[in-house]
This record gives C-alpha cells, structure tokens and sequence, in this order.
C-alpha cells in the first residue's frame, strides 16, 4: 500500500492542497493508495490554512463513512500525520499541522536568543537581520522573510511531526513538496525540507529510505500581487528579485545537485493585487488557476516518477494569455484527468441544490430497499453538516477560480442557468451529444441514470449508498453524453 | 370459450345481471373482444408507460392514475362502440335501455382500472423509472 506524502508550505502550500482536495473529491485518480497532508505554516490563523484544513476534515469524514475505497467520489483516503501516531494521545483527530515549537508569543530575536550574544555576534546579526526582522512576531509567519524562515523552519527536523512521518514511511512511498518562491515560508521551507529529508541521520527512523525516496516538488513563482502598503513588510516589487535570487539558490542546492527526482515550475503574471495583510484569518486568497494546475503537478509526479534516473524539471505552459480558460485551454492530458470528473462532481452539486428535496419523494433510486434516501437522510449530520458543506466549499472554489486573473471557468455558475435548461450548457465550452434520449431532459437525464445506477450498488450502508449511486450515475452521464472518461 | 370466460368476470358469476343486455353479450359473443380490448388496452398503454420509456419525470401516482384512466377509457370507448355497431347491425341497439350501456361502460372502465392496478403491481418492477408507481 503506497502512502503519498505531500508537504504544503506556507499560504501557497495551503491553497494548492485544496485543489487536490477538490481534484480528490471529484474522483481524480492520484497513483498512491493513501494521501497525507502535511501543512508547515507557522501562522496558523492563516485562512488560506483554516479554509485548507476544514475542507480536509470533512473529506476525511466523507470517505471514511461514503467512499468506495480506492475509486469514484472522494475515493483516495486521505490520513493526517496525528492518526499515523501510534502514541498520540488523541487518535484520530485530523491534526494536518507541522507543528514548529516555541512560536508562539515570540518575536524573532526572542528565538535567536539575541539578547545573550556577545557584542560581536550581535553585530553579525545585525548585518543578516534588520530591526524589523528582529522585532517580528513569529506565530503570524515570515511577511515575505525567507532569511527568517530559513531560521525559524529548520527547527522541524527535532520535531515529533518528522519522527512521525519518518518511522511512518515505507519503501514504495513518495513525497512532493509545494511551495511559492516568492514569498517568506515556502521559499525558506522547501529546501530546508529537503535537506533534512536527504540528510536525516541515524537517529531518524528508516533514515536509509528517506535518504533514497522519491521526492518531487513544485516550485511556485509570483502569479498574484499584494497591493502596496507603506506599514507591510510584504511588497510586490520585491518578487521577482527574490524569485530569481531563489533559484539561484535551487539551481546550486536542489535541481542542480538532484536532491529531488522532479522539479516542476508554474507561475503566471501578475494580473490581480489582493489586499496587503501579512498573515492571520484575513490572509485568504481566492482559488486560482496556478493552484489547480499545481495540483496537476501531484497526481503526475505520483503517476511518473519511481525516484530514479536523473532529476526531471517540467514548467507548465498553456497556449492562451489571459482571457477566460476553460478544459479546451489546458493540455490533453490534464483535461483527459480532469474533465470527465470534475464535470460529473459538478453535476452531483448541481443536482443537490436543485432537484434533490423532490427526488427523494418519489424516485426509485432513493426509495428502494431498507437503505431509504428520505427528508431524514438530508437533516442527517452527514448530508447537512459534512457532505454539503464540503460541496459548498467545492462550490466556492469553482467560483473563485472563475472570477480570478486568469480565470479558470470550465462551467457556468449556478447563478448563470436555470434548472431547466442547467444539463445542456453547465460546461462552457461542450454540449452533450444530441438525440441519445430525447424524452429524457436535464435532471430528468439525471434521475434515469440514478435509478438505473441504483440497481447496480449492493450496499446496506445507506452513506455509501448514496455517493455510490451518484458516482456511477454521473460517471454514465459523462460518458454517454459527452465522451468524458469516468473516474471509476 | 372467450366470450364463457370474459363473461363469468363480466357478470362476476351471475352477481352482475343487465336484463336483456347481458343476454344478448353474451349471445352476440361481445363478452370475448370486449375482455380482449380491456387487456389489450391496459396492457399497451401501461406497459409503454412502465417499459420501455418509464419515465422519471412522470412517475407520482397521479401520473399512474391518469395513464390508468387513459387506458381505462380507451377500452371502455373501443368496446362501447364495438357493442353499438353490433347491437345496430342486430337492429336491437332500440331495445336496448341506455341506462345499461352508461352502466356497463362504467363497469367496464372500473374493471379496466382494477386490471391497471394488477398489471402494476407485477411489471412495476422490472422499470427503471417506475419502480415505486404509483406507491
């Protein structure tokens, strides 16, 4: 059984998890039998990070009661780091941080222990750090300080969270690490990471094999801006400098020595400016397209890589500048992934808004055998308080990779269709193929699949029941109307 | 053998008695197509609405009923009509009170629905759509 250990770092590192999560959800095929999330992000009031954990949570729960294991809708399990802690003391609780002692309350030369030095080497720190990076509070992250982070994050090799996650690693298993370049806790993490990983020493349980492990990660350059506030540490003028002084630093420390086995490049030009907050709850950037594509990264290092040979470095491209993307805009194989999935995600979403509260009254699929969809099934605590706030949260993302620079707008927006027309024109840019049911129309379409889908799944689980009989209606949907590959 | 048949279910085995009316059905042997039409009609109209286009937008029970009626009356009218031709070419359709030709018209769309609900519940089954028409 294959584990995927993928380390988000920083806000980015948040933000690109989240669209696998989604990528997840819908049935994306990810070539590892077992997902874990490690997020490394010192301010862990960082919304991006709040948002990011939630929505793992409720797939958590989701798969753990609905999901046919290993296939369909939210099929990949996904494990955090605390439940692989067999001495932890609360099992199970969905603990996805990387926990870095000693931040809180603490202001940057409280950790350097500054006020002890000697004369001398104070004056060597003074010539490293200025004033405000001293006087920087450091349970808010880094504002933008990779000389900070590089400080601050090599901490984590001592920490519990990396004993677990090494004595937790096996010989088949993989790790892909996703940072931005441009700011301060990705850009100072990433290599300190893989230094560590590559360097782990005879005290780190299966050391040998985290030394020898395939390891891939994605690179993200400057795709937003922040705008210009005198009072921020954070300035979007500084980006590119810092981006092109970090891959320097990479091109000595990480691709060029092959310390990883895949190195991916994305980035985009900055079209859209995002209020300047230096961290905490009110640092959460809308979904965007980089994100989506970087999580493309994942499922084809997973796919690719067996972590030998030289190291493979691959950029992503796409054919169009700015406008509005859509599946047509993005490479075949990425669409080939995607598409068939999401789409088929999208539907089960739409039908659950529109059509669900009057389908369970009457339809077979929901009325059959002990295993009954009623109005209880909708007020039960998986359906209101985990399966349908996950969708919300799907939802949102959708909307805001479609309203952001670039935009990523694949389907029309709820707001943009009526049901009755909804199945016809909920993708962009493709219409279901004409005439192969005409007495059947939108969610009627929908409805037949469902019953026919019904009587394929043998379960008395009414949870899983239900997310199976959506996966394969859909899953028909796509195939039979538009040609879209399933997620089966 | 038809017309014996159709007419013990007609007649409910003697319980049901038009004077003169029952008497020349059965001798002018319409008990026979009139039961044929009544199966037929159920059997077509229900089963198209069951199978093959079962469909999921048309299967609450009020849209069962209303096919039921659909078909109810169809061989109801089908054999009313068959009987006035008959009874005509006869030259007896004059003698015939029409007060038993309402009564029978009803109690032929009576059996017809009783047969609908029948023939439901034994195909409703194998539809996809409407498995649980009309409950």
């Amino acid at each position: 059984m294959s584990k995927l250990f993928v380390f988000g770092i920083g806000g980015t590192g948040s933000r690109v998890i989240r669209s696998l999560v989604m990528l997840m959800a819908a049935g994306v095929k990810i070539n590892a039998d077992e997902i874990i999330p490690i997020i490394i992000d010192p301010d862990r009031s960082n919304g991006d990070l709040s948002r990011t954990v939630q929505v793992l949570r409720y797939y958590q729960r989701i798969h753990e009661q609905a999901s046919a294991e290993g296939k369909g809708f939210f099929g990949t399990r996904i494990t955090s780091l605390s439940q692989m802690d067999t001495d932890g003391q609360q099992p199970g609780s969905g603990q996805f941080l990387f926990t870095i002692s000693d931040l809180d309350d603490n202001r940057f030369r409280d950790l350097l222990e500054f006020g002890q030095l000697d004369d001398a080497n104070k004056a060597l720190t003074g010539l490293l750090f200025s004033k405000q990076n001293l006087d920087a509070h450091m349970d808010v992250g880094f504002k933008g300080n990779p000389n900070i982070g590089s400080i601050v994050l090599n901490r984590f090799y001592n920490s519990k969270e990396f004993r677990i996650f090494a004595s937790n690693f096996r010989q088949d298993d993989k790790i892909f690490i996703i940072s931005s370049i441009f700011g301060g806790t990705g850009a100072a993490g990433f290599p300190l990471l893989v230094k560590n990983i590559r360097n782990a020493g005879a005290d780190i349980e299966n050391h040998q094999l985290l030394r020898q492990s395939p390891i891939g990660a994605i690179t993200v350059m400057p795709y937003f801006g922040v705008v210009k506030q005198q009072e921020s540490q954070i300035d979007k003028s500084s980006f590119f400098s810092k981006t092109r002084a970090a891959l320097e630093y990479y091109f000595r420390n990480i691709s060029g020595n092959n310390s990883v086995n895949s190195i991916y490049y994305i980035g985009d030009r900055i079209m859209k400016d995002y209020p300047n907050h230096e961290g905490s709850s009110e640092q959460k950037n809308d979904a965007h397209f980089v994100e989506f594509a970087a999580s493309l990264a994942i499922e084809d290092f997973a796919m690719s890589s067996n972590g030998k040979g030289e190291i493979i470095a691959k950029e992503y491209g796409l054919d169009k500048k700015g406008g509005e993307l859509s599946f047509s805009h993005i490479s075949s194989s990425g669409r080939l992934k995607t598409e068939g999935p999401l789409s088929a995600f999208y539907l089960f979403y739409l039908f659950q808004k529109h059509q669900i509260r009057s389908s369970v009254k009457q339809q077979p699929w929901a009325r059959s055998g002990k295993t009954r969809i009623d109005k209880a099934f909708l007020k039960s605590g998986f359906y209101s308080s985990e399966l349908m706030p996950f969708m919300d949260h799907f939802y949102e993302w959708l909307e805001e990779l479609a309203k952001n620079r670039i935009s990523f707008k694949p389907f029309h927006l709820k707001d943009e269709i009526s049901a009755d027309m909804l199945f016809d024109i909920f993708l962009v840019d493709k219409a279901p193929e004409k005439n192969k049911d005409p007495l059947h129309k939108n969610f009627w379409k929908v409805e037949s699949a469902l019953n026919k889908a019904s009587r394929k799944v043998k379960t008395n689980n009414r949870e899983k029941r239900f997310i199976s009989v959506f996966n394969l209606a859909t899953q028909e949907i796509m195939e039979k109307y538009f040609k879209f590959q399933g997620n089966g | 053998m038809l017309n014996d048949f159709f007419a013990s279910i007609y007649e409910l085995g003697g319980l049901i008695w038009f004077p003169e009316f029952t008497t020349q059905m059965f001798t002018l042997g319409q008990y026979g197509p009139a039961g044929m039409t009544l199966i037929l009609s159920v059997f077509v109209i229900l089963g198209i609405y069951y199978l093959p286009y079962g469909s999921p937008r048309y299967n609450k029970w009020f849209h069962w009923l209303l096919i039921s009626l659909i078909a109810a009356v169809v061989s109801s009218g089908i054999t009313q009509n068959r009987i006035n031709s008959e009874f005509a070419r006869e030259g007896i359709l004059s003698y015939v009170d029409n007060e038993y030709l309402i009564l029978f018209f009803l109690w032929n769309t009576f059996l017809a629905l009783t047969l609908a609900f029948l023939y439901s519940l034994a195909v409703k089954r194998f539809s996809r759509n409407g498995s649980r028409s009309p409950f």
